[in-house]
Order: C-alpha cells, then structure tokens, then sequence
C-alpha cells in the first residue's frame, strides 16, 4: 500500500514540467508555512483562553479579561433575524438562490452591541472585530431559496474574552451643557415660541443678546432639571484587546469546548503541516535534477 | 545544506517556537497573578486611607468602646505590612482579622442611635461596605489566577521549562468573608 502510494506520488512529481514543479513547489510550501503560522496562532490562543481567570463586571479590572454570563439585548429590544425573523441579540445570515449552484443573494452580520450579565452587574459587547462563536447554526430551504443562520438568542450563556473598559459617565458640566444644546436646539425649532419668549424689541427677529438671554434661560432650566437627579453612571464595555496578539472572542459555547475546538484546528494543521513539509521534502528528492 | 540538514533545522525551529509559547504562557500567567494582586492592593490602600476616618468619626460617640477601634487600628497595621511586604500568607490572616473588628465595629453601632444618624458615619460604612465586597471579588480572581498557575506548571510539556526557568507553585489568599452590613429585608413586597 505505501509502495503503490509512493509510486503514484512519484509519477504525478514526475510529470511535472519545469514551471509546473516550481508552482506546485511554491503553493506546497506555502502550505507548510500557513499551517504552521496557524498552528502556532491556534495554540497560543487557546492557552490564553485556559490560562485567563474570569472576572465579575462589578470588580473586573481594566484591561484583558473573561467574563461569563447571560446575553441581553439593550435596551431590552432584541433583534430580528432578516431570514427567519427570530429574535436573539447577535446574527449572522445568509441567503442564497439556486442556479447552477448556490448564489449568494445577501449576508449580513450584526455590528450591535448587546449586554453581557453575569449577575453583578452588565457590560456591553461590542462584537465588531470579534470572533462570535455560535452552536446555533440553522440551514433551511425555501423552494430555490436556502437560508442559512447563526445567532446568540437572549438569555443564552456567553463567554467573551477581550478588553474591558469602563466609561465613567459624563460629568455634571457635560451633562449641563449637552442639555442647553439639546433645549436650544428645540426651541430653535418653534421659531414662534422662540420669538415670543425673547424678541424683547419685537423687530421679529433674535438678535445677539436676546439670544444670550435665551442661552441664559436655557442654562438655569437645565441647572433646576438636573439638579437632583444627576447621578454619575458607569458603563463597562468590552471591546477588541488594544494588543493584537490577544484574540477577542465571543461564544454562546462553553470555555471547554473552545479550547477543544482549537485543539482540534491545531491537531488537523499539525498533520497538514507534516504531510505537505513532508511532500516539499520528497519533491526535492525525486526532482534532484533541478537543483 | 542537505535536504536531511534542512528538515532537521525546519523541526528545530518548530520546536523552539513551541518552547517560546510555552515559556512566555508561563510568564502571562505570572503576571496575571501579580496583577490580580496589584488590583487588590489598590483597593486596600484606599481602605487604608479611610478607616482612620471612620474611627475618628466613631471615636467621638463610642467613649466605652475604645478597644474595638483599637483592634480596627491594629488590623490596618497588619495588613499594611503584609502589604507592603508581598505577604499573600500573612495578609490573609491579617484581613481576617480586619473583617472580624469591622463586623464588631458595625454590630456595636447598633447600641449609638446618634452615630447611626451620623451623615459621614453612614457614608463611611457604606463606602468601606463596598470595598470589601470588592476586595472579596478580588481575592476570587487572585485565588483563580494562582490555581491556573498552579495547574499548568505542573502540567506536560510545561512542568520542564517551569522546573528548568524556576516557575512555583504561588499561594493562596484566604480570609474568611464576613458580612459588614445586616441584611436588608424588604417587609413591603
């Protein structure tokens, strides 16, 4: 058996022209060096993912970190998928039409953050730039129609590893003066109320102080609005890690299985990493001539 | 170069940098544990800063419980030494301690109506409160961090380059969490 595959291995090597074997030498070895760069980036992050303890959002530290908990949308508004219009906080879609083969008609993923609750607290993911793990994978077909889609639904467990950030809140004085902007810009919009309360010399028009009176009025409805209700409110984000070395993944699967699965993406680009070094090396040998 | 040279050498290679993951793995998870304590230290420096503030607010309304305040004193000495000195053994031991003279502190509060209506008495307790619970969640990733640690230098392939590069096996932060605040219990729902 390993005979007739050696032969058959040096017929095809042999039948090669010149330029033939130097193309086939080139993409062999590209092989062996991507399968080894891949490798490498499988086995780093998945020891970075077993080796990062998880974190509670209420105490988490600034920077690298590992949460675990329930997805939530914001604003308790969950999203719909475009194909089956389920609801989930995250989605991935694909529709296709049949012709002489699959033809993709439209993709699209979700760009939208969602909340991450681990019970003492919530933080929201942004999964842009993330790699989204999903079990849920549904494929069904319509007629010439096929769809294809992945989502994390609400409530589903997640794990997400990446860089966590908290936003203090706005302070008191950005508080106040995006308020003023907000309060002028809706009275500008009712120019007759806006006249009424402060063209003073009533030639029609708001000239540069009644507009600074307006300002001025505007300023102290804020004042008294927010006065007692101003509470400083922090807000924990987790975003792609500032070192890109570090992966940035979110998975409705559990920690376990990633790692498994990377394991396994590793231990398959180890065998291709042998089998096509192996064939480069035996290329060289059987073509000796060349070189 | 020999094609027999140039495998050898290409193998060479992937284990060498196999041996750098491994080696700069061991290195991340020792600097997760030193952050981990770094991010508790923080927050007992903060503590540090307060409970003189506390106890001088205390001092005034608690004439005949002087010895309560002075255990809270010594406790922070206790700590703060073990701070200072990278002591995970001694700090523990030294935490347990605060927790259990903070826990009579606030039980003998109870008996001062004056000082239970005390504006900075109640933010006091409420701040020092929060950075307990923060400390305990704390120690968790701390306590988490070192049993990664643990766990992967005594694993294969990575127990060789632990032994060779003098990786050990880090302690433990334990102290007993005790509850600082009674439990509120909300008879109107």
């Amino acid at each position: 058996m390993i005979d007739s595959l050696i032969d058959f291995l040096i017929g095809i090597t042999l039948s090669f022209d010149d330029a033939e074997f130097v193309w086939v030498m080139l993409a062999t070895l590209l092989v062996c060096f991507g399968s080894v760069i891949a490798l490498f980036g499988f086995i780093r992050h998945g020891r970075i993912m077993q080796d990062t303890p998880t974190s509670k959002i209420r105490s988490a530290s600034q920077g690298f970190v590992q949460l675990e908990g329930r997805a939530k949308s914001l604003d308790d508004k969950p999203l719909r998928v475009p194909g089956s219009g389920r609801e989930c906080v995250w989605f991935d879609y694909l529709i296709e039409k049949k012709g002489n083969d699959w033809e993709e008609v439209e993709r699209d993923t979700s760009i939208y953050s969602f909340y991450v609750d681990d019970g003492t607290g919530l933080c929201a993911v942004d999964p842009e730039l993330g790699r989204v793990i999903t079990r849920k994978k549904k494929v069904w077909v319509v007629g010439d129609w096929r769809y294809t889609e992945r989502l994390i639904a609400e409530n589903d467990r997640v794990y997400c590893l990446g860089q966590f950030e908290t936003d203090q809140g706005g302070s008191k004085a950005e508080v106040l003066k995006v308020g003023v902007r907000v309060l002028l810009n809706q009275w500008k919009h009712n120019r007759r109320e806006l006249l009424q309360r402060f063209d003073q010399n009533g030639d029609g028009d708001i000239d540069m102080d009644e507009w600074n009176q307006a300002r001025e009025t505007a300023i102290r409805q804020v004042e008294s609005a927010t006065a007692n209700d101003y509470v400083p409110t922090q807000h924990h984000n987790l975003v792609a890690p500032f070192n890109k070395g570090y992966p940035y993944v979110i998975s409705s699967i559990p920690q376990d299985e990633v790692t498994s699965r990377y394991q396994l993406y590793a231990f398959g680009l180890l065998g291709l990493f042998v089998v096509s070094g192996a064939y480069a090396v035996f290329m060289t040998i059987v073509r000796r001539d060349l070189f | 170069m020999t094609i027999l040279e140039f495998v050898v050498g290409a193998m060479a290679l992937v284990i060498l940098i196999y041996t750098v993951i491994i080696y700069n793995g061991l290195i991340r998870l020792k600097n997760n544990v030193a952050r981990a304590f770094a991010n508790i230290e923080v927050l007992l420096k903060q503590r540090h800063t307060e409970l003189p503030l506390l106890v001088a607010v205390c001092r005034g309304y608690m004439v005949h419980e002087q010895h309560v305040l002075l255990a809270i004193t010594e406790a922070r000495s206790r700590v703060h030494a073990a701070q200072e000195k990278h002591d995970v053994r001694g700090l523990g031991q030294a935490e347990t301690r605060m927790r259990t003279s903070l826990s009579k502190l606030f039980a003998r509060c109870e008996a001062y109506p004056d000082l239970k209506a005390n504006e900075n008495f109640l933010a006091l307790q409420e701040r020092i409160s929060q950075l307990e619970d923060a400390i305990a969640d704390r120690r968790e990733i701390f306590n988490e961090s070192v049993r990664l640690n643990n766990t992967r230098i005594q694993q294969v392939p990575d127990v060789v380059l632990a032994r060779s590069f003098g990786f050990g096996e880090l302690a433990y932060l334990k102290f007993e969490t005790v509850a600082l605040l009674p439990v509120k219990i909300n008879l109107k729902s």
